[in-house]
């Protein structure tokens, strides 16, 4: 499945109805300051098949940053 | 962030530090743009308010009155009268970095917006002040 964009209502949706995983990509130093609730950290750096293989893939995961750029 | 913009839920230290949201009076009164001044003086009389919000159908924030806008004539529209563009900060600001601002720049009070102007209410120095002062005590 091809990744979108969406925006927080969208969000929340997803969390509240499809039991999304939502996933911080920011540096951990970042993400111990303060993440969205229920957010798990997977630094961007650190991402590849091996540190995602265990991510529930039968619901939708939701990754984020501190905006869009 | 767009999340922390509109007040939702974080957690970790810094979602303890306060925010404006934890301070700003959602009461601030507003009225739309053909409401008269006459009116809106009207339903301030008797509060503490001398600042009123100025919004669309939609709850953006348009403009304010306060200060001469209230020396127009009662048949005045609001949006004849009203300052436009009034400065505004979001809800999820450093309190305490916003605090500063106001004090440095000798402003009593903002209007607190989400990331798409739609008005949430209004942080008072005064309330600001408090609210740090309380929490270093």
């Amino acid at each position: 499945m091809m990744p979108a964009v969406i925006d927080r209502s969208e969000v929340r949706r997803l969390m509240a109805e499809e039991n999304a995983l939502l996933i911080e990509v920011l540096p951990a130093v970042d993400y111990d300051a303060e993440h969205i609730m229920g957010a798990i950290n997977l630094p961007i750096k650190e991402l590849n098949a091996q540190t995602t293989a265990h991510l529930d893939k039968h619901h939708p995961l939701i990754v984020y940053c501190w905006d869009m750029q | 962030m767009d999340w922390l913009a509109f007040a939702l839920p974080t957690e970790g230290p810094d979602a303890e530090k306060p925010r404006a949201s934890d301070v700003l009076r959602r009461d601030v009164p507003t009225c739309r743009l053909d409401d008269s001044i006459g009116d809106v003086q009207s339903r301030l009389e008797g509060t503490d308010w001398a600042v009123c919000g100025v919004i669309n159908e939609q709850n953006i924030l348009l403009g304010m009155l306060r200060g001469k806008c209230w020396d127009a004539p009662p048949d005045a529209m609001a949006g004849d009268v009203m300052r436009e563009g009034p400065s505004t900060i979001r809800p999820n600001e450093d309190l305490a970095a916003v605090s500063g601002r106001m004090q440095k720049r000798n402003v009593t009070a903002l209007f607190v917006t989400s990331s798409d102007g739609r008005l949430i209410g209004l942080l008072r120095r005064e309330d600001a002040e408090e609210a740090l002062r309380n929490t270093r005590s």
